[in-house]
Formats: structure tokens, C-alpha cells, sequence
């Protein structure tokens, strides 16, 4: 490649020429997946023959699942059975021409299969080694088995409720994890550029879930002993029959608080919910002057109320009696009008036909082989230089297994020995 | 310059317009691997240092996502605070933003009038919404983003028909690793074609890949989804019936994916195949999804599915929560019991892996906080420092621009820029 080649090309996509292998299950390092693909990236994903778990889930057909065909697109499928020797030979030497890795091995499978970052790297020093777990490599969950569920569970992000804790609809630990492992590689293919030098990098869901949570998870000795308090508390607790409704009310009377519930939160209109969010003191005494009326903890800077909570209801009733009086759409006209942040609440569903959503090109339109038309989203990140673009919708399971095999540098013979023994699959 | 290779971003500087929590937390991300970040304040000090204040000037919330920078607070309202700005940018590799959208270019830091005297500039922002349609120049927070976005919906805890929303800034955080992911692609492309770029993204596109898994629309099957939209804005039902007939069209009620009460306490497991068929023999239920072969799901899947949770349910209660998950753990089936965040944060396996740390702020004393959230095995990559004092680095940060000792004292005297001795939390 000459070095203008190499411009043009890198200007169709950060990772063009990059060549990625994915060991990726479910969530985290497939979607990690999908963002180098968009950027231009050839990535080879390794699926067990009956194809990866996610091609069932949500089966729009047999094997295109709504959850595989939404973070694989992009993406060549080899169709392989880990658990034959010749096969994983072939893995192995696709690793060894790879820049990148990606892999959501359950604890202990990559050492097993000989796909472990010492064994690689030792023959492949520029590979860079991008791996998911869910609680990390160190601790008393260390191998344990982990999912988005679960670590939404286990890190305190769940929704807690008077009825019992909540969990997000959507997987949003697993989402949080692939970015910040897609950041990971991007950087270490930085560190690369400089240095020559691949490396090994990890991420887990447990720390995507504390990054999540880094506003409210950090502990100031000199005012948060409280938090070890509620913790003490919490070992005995529901063993003495304590509810969810009891806890809560004991977290809340422990836990210090600023009267903000009413310019900061999901407050009741004449038809509906508004978002507000008054996020300083100045437009906080924006929103009181709208309503026409008064809290002495905006007035005067300093001032703390005996009772935080009780002044927090007191206003926030307030607040809603005044919005009560008229529609959503009139309150967040009034917001914008001040510049304070307000927006109506929405269904999710709302979002696929939103102006706003598409005017700034968030989804985009692909027709796949076997399953249609499909509306998914975009890229989230927008580059002027070198854009991340869809390319194709994901592949069919082992729909390039043969051209990914003789890229290996097996022969014919050798790949159609490999398929006569089921050991990989090659679908039309 | 630093040697490369020591710090990941070492040599790499970077000026930050940012306000409250996603770019001041994507600029730490850098900070922690050796990037020389330069945070610009207002002249009154960042809007988060009066926020839950410590101590006057040292909020809770710049303390956690400010560490390890240089700090100098200038008053962009001058000519000569511009200019100083100015000048910063033009000395770094990298300026981040998420002011009001259109103030960065008024100011004279715009990405196309920066380029245009350094191309190898790399501009990353985030905005609310994006900056095209009707949402294009709203002001936006997190909680707003969660609301516009059905993300407040999708986290399903309703306090009568008001939704509660998650207490995490989710797509703060989302879009500062979004940010991150961009820049450090954009630097990797810039060295291998010399070439900085503009690259962007939305707390609206964090929001929208939170729910990826549902974001979209499959032709096919989904049909549904517009009937619903159209259903709630002609109709405008109220929010609880609207969420309730959305979840009853989803049919997500998964027992086998789900949060249970045990006799004491409640847990989570998740066990999809093949993992399944473990759970209901654990749990004693027969599932025809795992029994039957050619079992094939009811057109109305819901009455079957609410009945198979209900037995699940049932049989969850007699165990204990210890009980419960040695037994799914001897079979790898993923469980935990549900925690508060402030178990998380103090418990052993957080420490154990060291994903939180304490370090000693010199103003307010020891700081436990996450630390930072990607492990490299050869690049230094660490938090170091603690965030800065009002106005701590004022004075060497203008020396760094080439600016002489009587033009600062100009400076300062001027209060176009801040310094420890006129901080306005005294």
C-alpha cells in the first residue's frame, strides 16, 4: 500500500486494513465487534456450527435472531466446532494474522482452547487482545459466570423500588462494557502506532456498571460514613424480615440529601409527565419565577433546611400543583424558552419515527439476504475524516467459512476434508 | 515530550470546555493514561464545585471527574480571556466540548477555525441531541435524554404513573465512553495519515444504543411498533397504560431471565441456553421449550409465559438466597443477589480487583471511587492525581503558552483569569 492508498483508505474508515478476529457470545464483544466493522475493519466472527446463541433469540428465522442481526452486521461468519483439533488449528492461525482479538470467553475457556493471550502473543507480538469478563480476574466472583442481568443485580444499578428492585429493560451494563472496550482497542492500536508493541487489555461488566454509576459510587470519608453503615445494615436486614419499602426508608433517612426533587426529576402535568432538570441554582430561580413561586434554599445561597426530605416534598408538591395546570407540551415549550432542560417522557417505540432522531441520520435502512428490510441503528459517534459507515447486514451463519479458510492458507482439499467431517460449515 | 510508550497518551495534550459529567469524565479517561488535560473554567469556577460541596469550592461531583488535570478558570465573556483560549487550543493535540451548542465557535474555538491553523487538530464534542432537527440546539442533562429517548420507560419503575428513572447518569457515561472511543480512533488515524478530524456524538445516541438490542425496527415482525407510536400520540394515554400495553406486546416475560424473591432476599439468574433446561430441573419446572421438541409457542404467547414465571416464582420462594446460588453456581447458571450501589462500591470483590481505590484529596480528606475502567497490560494506565484546586494551575498553565510574568500579572489583576488567592468560595 503506498502511502496516498493508505490515506484514501483510512479516510473511508479509522480501522480500514484492520483485520479482527471476534470470539464474541451475546452482547459485549459483538457489539465491540460491529463498531471496528463499521470502521472499516474485516472482521471474522467464530461461531460454534448451530451458530452464535443470539441467532434464536427474538428468531425471526430459524437462524437470524433480532439479536444477532443487530450487532453483527459487517461481519464474515466461519461456522466452526472448537472442539476438533484441525479446527482449532485454524482458529489459532487466524489469530496469529490478526491485529486484533475480541473475546467473551467464560472464565478459563481461552486457556483451554490454547486462544490465551500468552500463547498468542508469544508468536503474534503486535496482536492486541481485547477481552470481556463479569466480575474481572481477581476476587471471590473472579469465576463465576456473568450477565448483564446479573451484574445489573450484583453492582446496585437495578431500579430500587418499594416493590423490590427493578432491572433496565435493556442490557445497558453490556452496551456500557463494549464501548469501553472498544476504547481499549482503539487506544492500544494507538500505542501500537507508536511503539510496535501489541498488549493484552480487559475490561468487565462489573466496572461498566460502576462507570455507569460513577456519579453516586464513590465514598468522601469525611461525609459518607453512612455508606458503611447501610451496608452493616444490609447483612442482616431482610434475614430479619425486614421489605425492600423498609430498607429503602432507611437508606433514604441515612443517606444526606439536597432538596433538588423538585427541579430535578420526572414531575406530574395536566396530561402526563415533563423531565426537568434545573441543574443550577440560576435556573432553578428561572423555574420559580415561572411558576411564581419561592424556596429560601434557591434564594439564598448557604441556607440548609432542618428537614431536607420534608422540604424536598413540601416544594416539589409545589411544583406539580403549578404544572397540573397545563399540558407537557406548554411546559416544555416554557423550559426551552428559559433554557432550562425539560423534554417530554417517551416510549422507545416514539424514537423510530422521531425528526430529531432522524434528522441527525441516528438509524439507517439495510436489507438483509434472508430477513428484509431492517431499520437499526447508525454508528454512535460521527467522524469528519474517516466516518464509521454499514457496510452489510450480519452474515448467515458460516456464510464465508470456505473464503475465510483458504485466506488461512488451507487448500481446497484440506477445506472440503474440514467440511466432510462436520468439523466446519459451509451455508449457501 | 514524554518518552511514548510510558503512558499510553504521553506527550498527548488536551484543552476541555466541559460541563457537569460526560466530557469531564471522557477528558479524565485520558488524564488517567498520561494525558496532559487543561479543564477551562468559568471565571466563578465549574458549575460542579458548588454542587453537594465537601467543603466551599470541592463538590462531590468535580472531585470525582476531575483528577488528575490542570485547572484555570478564565472569563470567556473578554476579548483577552478569548484570545488566551485561543491560544490553549492551538497548543493542544485534542479540545473537548460540550458547552451549549454554538458557543464554542462564538468564542473563537470552532473546530473549522482551529483546523484551519493546525489540521492536526482532533475536536471531540458531545452535544444533547445532536445538532440538526427540531431538538438540535435544546439544552439537554442526563435526566432529560433519558426522558426523550424512552430510556426512563425501558428501566420499568413507575411510581403510579410518574416513571422513576434510573439514579445513574446513563447516558452522561455512555456518551463519555462513546467520546473517548472516537478520539482515541481519530488519534490512531492521525498517525497514520497526519491528519486530525472533528468527531462527535450525543447523549440522544447514547441513549439510543442503551436500547440497541430493541432500537430497530425489522419489517418482518414489527409492525407493532408504529401501530404503538401512533396509538400514544393520537390517543395520549397516560404513561403507566401506555408503558404496561408496550410491555404486553413485548412479551419479554422471560422466567428464566428474571429477578426473584427467595425466603430471604432476592436474586437475579439468567440462564439461556443451554443453560435453561439446569434451571427448571433445579427449580422443579417442566418448560416445553426445553422438553418438548416440537413444542411451538401459542400466537398469544403472554397467558403461557405469565404462567411458567408464576411457578418459577413459586418454587424460587422455598430456597434461601446462599442456598440458591451454590446450587446455580455448581452449574454455571450466571445469578447474583441483588445489592444497593454502596454494597458494590465497599464490597471485596470490587477491592479485590482493585476496580475502586482511596486517595487523598488535599482539601477534603480520603476519596474511595472507581478507578479507571480498562486494564492494559503494558501501557501505564492508572488514575494518579486528585482533582485541582480553583485556579491551582493558572499561573503555570499561561507560562506554558509562552505568556510573560507582567502579562499574567495583567492577567489576574484583570480577573480575566482565576487564581487560588481570588476564589470565589472563600
Amino acid at each position: 500500500m503506498t502511502d496516498s492508498d493508505l490515506d484514501a483508505a483510512v479516510v473511508r474508515g479509522p480501522f480500514t486494513g484492520l483485520r479482527v478476529l471476534e470470539l464474541g457470545r451475546f452482547i459485549a464483544a459483538p457489539y465491540c465487534g460491529q463498531l471496528l466493522a463499521d470502521g472499516g475493519a474485516d472482521v471474522i466472527k467464530v461461531e460454534a456450527l448451530i451458530g452464535d446463541e443470539t441467532r434464536r433469540n427474538g428468531a425471526i428465522l430459524p437462524t437470524e435472531g433480532r439479536q444477532f442481526l443487530n450487532k453483527n452486521r459487517g461481519k464474515r461468519s466461519l461456522a466452526i466446532n472448537l472442539g476438533d483439533e484441525a479446527a482449532l488449528a485454524v482458529v489459532r492461525k487466524l489469530a496469529l494474522r490478526a491485529d486484533v482479538l475480541i473475546a467473551n470467553f467464560r472464565p478459563g475457556d481461552a486457556a483451554r482452547l490454547g486462544l490465551d493471550y500468552p500463547s498468542l502473543s508469544a508468536q503474534n507480538p503486535r496482536l492486541i487482545y481485547a477481552e470481556n469478563s463479569a466480575y474481572g480476574p481477581q476476587g471471590p466472583m473472579a469465576s463465576a459466570t456473568g450477565m448483564d442481568m446479573v451484574i445489573q443485580a450484583y453492582s446496585g444499578i437495578a431500579t430500587p423500588t418499594k416493590d423490590g428492585p427493578i432491572p433496565h429493560e435493556s442490557p445497558i451494563i453490556d452496551y456500557a462494557a463494549a464501548l469501553l472496550l472498544a476504547w481499549g482497542v482503539s487506544t492500544a492500536l494507538y500505542h501500537r502506532e507508536r511503539t510496535g508493541a501489541g498488549q493484552r487489555l480487559d475490561v468487565s461488566l462489573l466496572q461498566a456498571a460502576l462507570v455507569l454509576q460513577n456519579n453516586s459510587i464513590n465514598h468522601i470519608d469525611i461525609t459518607d460514613d453512612w455508606q458503611g453503615e447501610l451496608v452493616d445494615y444490609l447483612k442482616h436486614a431482610f434475614a430479619d424480615g425486614l421489605s425492600w419499602a423498609d430498607v429503602l426508608e432507611h437508606r433514604r433517612a441515612l443517606q444526606p440529601h439536597a432538596p433538588v426533587r423538585a427541579y430535578y426529576g420526572f414531575l406530574a402535568t395536566a396530561d402526563g409527565a415533563v423531565a426537568v432538570a434545573a441543574g443550577t441554582r440560576p435556573l432553578r430561580a428561572r423555574m420559580l419565577e415561572l411558576l411564581g413561586l419561592e424556596d429560601r434554599w434557591v434564594a439564598e445561597p448557604g441556607w440548609e433546611p432542618p428537614d431536607a426530605h420534608a422540604h424536598a416534598d413540601e416544594m416539589t408538591a409545589k411544583v406539580e400543583s403549578r404544572l397540573r395546570t397545563d399540558t407537557t407540551a406548554h411546559w416544555c415549550a416554557e423550559f426551552s424558552r428559559l433554557g432550562i432542560p425539560a423534554a417530554p417522557v417517551h416510549l422507545r417505540e416514539q424514537l423510530l419515527d422521531d425528526p430529531q432522531a432522524h434528522a441527525n441520520g441516528y438509524f439507517v435502512r439495510l436489507e438483509h439476504e434472508l430477513v428484509g428490510g431492517i431499520t437499526v441503528l447508525a454508528p454512535p459517534v460521527r467522524f469528519s475524516g474517516s466516518p464509521l459507515r454499514v457496510s452489510t447486514a450480519s452474515p448467515t451463519l458460516g456464510g464465508q467459512t470456505r473464503a475465510i479458510l483458504a485466506e488461512a492458507g488451507l487448500s481446497a482439499p484440506e477445506i472440503d476434508a474440514l467440511i466432510e467431517r462436520g468439523a466446519v460449515a459451509q451455508w449457501q | 515530550m514524554a518518552a511514548i510508550g510510558d503512558r499510553v497518551f504521553s506527550g498527548i495534550r488536551i484543552l476541555e470546555f466541559g460541563q457537569y459529567v460526560a466530557v469531564p469524565y471522557c477528558a479524565e479517561l485520558f488524564a488517567h493514561g498520561g494525558a496532559e488535560v487543561i479543564k477551562v473554567e468559568p471565571i466563578t469556577g465549574d458549575a460542579t464545585r458548588a454542587n453537594s460541596a465537601i467543603i466551599p469550592g470541592e463538590g462531590r461531583q468535580y472531585i470525582i471527574k476531575n483528577r488528575g488535570k490542570q485547572g484555570i478558570p478564565i472569563d470567556l465573556g473578554t476579548d483577552e480571556g478569548r484570545a488566551i483560549a485561543r491560544k490553549l487550543a492551538l497548543s493542544c493535540d485534542v479540545v473537548l466540548s460540550n458547552t451549549r451548542p454554538g458557543l464554542i465557535a462564538k468564542i473563537g474555538v470552532g473546530y473549522d477555525s482551529l483546523a484551519a491553523e493546525n489540521p492536526r487538530i482532533i475536536f471531540g464534542e458531545i452535544s444533547g441531541f445532536g445538532t440538526e432537527g427540531p431538538f438540535g440546539n435544546k439544552a439537554a442533562l442526563d435526566l432529560v435524554v433519558q426522558a426523550a429517548s424512552g430510556l426512563m420507560i425501558s428501566g420499568r419503575g413507575f411510581d403510579g404513573a410518574r416513571p422513576l428513572g434510573n439514579e445513574a447518569f446513563l447516558t452522561d457515561y455512555t456518551s463519555a465512553a462513546l467520546l473517548a472511543f472516537a478520539v482515541a480512533s481519530a488519534l490512531f488515524v492521525r498517525e497514520r495519515t497526519g491528519r486530525g478530524q472533528f468527531v462527535s456524538t450525543s447523549l440522544f445516541q447514547a441513549a439510543l444504543m442503551l436500547q440497541h438490542g430493541n432500537d430497530n425496527v425489522f419489517d418482518a415482525v414489527d409492525a407493532w411498533k408504529r401501530e404503538l407510536k401512533d396509538w400514544v400520540e393520537t390517543e395520549h394515554p397516560p404513561l403507566d397504560q401506555a408503558a404496561e400495553r408496550r410491555s404486553d406486546r413485548l412479551a419479554s416475560d422471560r422466567w428464566f431471565f428474571n429477578t426473584f424473591e427467595t425466603a430471604d432476599g432476592v436474586v437475579t439468574v439468567t440462564a439461556p441456553r443451554p443453560l435453561h433446561g439446569a434451571f427448571a430441573a433445579i427449580l422443579g419446572i417442566d418448560d416445553p421449550m426445553v422438553s418438548d421438541p416440537s413444542f411451538s409457542m401459542p400466537d398469544d404467547p403472554r397467558p403461557h409465559l405469565a404462567a411458567l414465571t408464576h411457578k418459577a416464582r413459586e418454587a424460587v420462594k422455598t430456597w434461601r438466597t446462599a442456598d440458591l446460588i451454590a446450587r446455580l453456581e455448581a452449574d454455571g447458571i450466571p445469578c447474583a443477589r441483588v445489592a444497593l450501589p454502596e454494597e458494590a462500591l465497599l464490597g471485596e470483590h470490587a477491592a479485590a480487583n482493585s476496580f475502586v481505590e482511596t486517595f487523598d484529596h488535599p482539601a477534603v480528606g480520603p476519596v474511595t471511587l472507581p478507578t479507571a475502567p480498562v486494564r492494559f497490560s503494558s501501557s501505564d494506565y492508572a488514575a494518579a492525581r486528585t482533582s485541582a484546586a480553583y485556579g491551582e494551575h493558572t499561573i503555570s498553565v499561561l507560562r506554558g503558552i509562552g505568556l510573560t510574568e507582567a502579562q499574567i500579572d495583567a492577567l489576574i489583576a484583570a480577573r480575566v483569569v482565576g487564581t487560588p488567592g481570588q476564589s470565589p468560595y472563600h
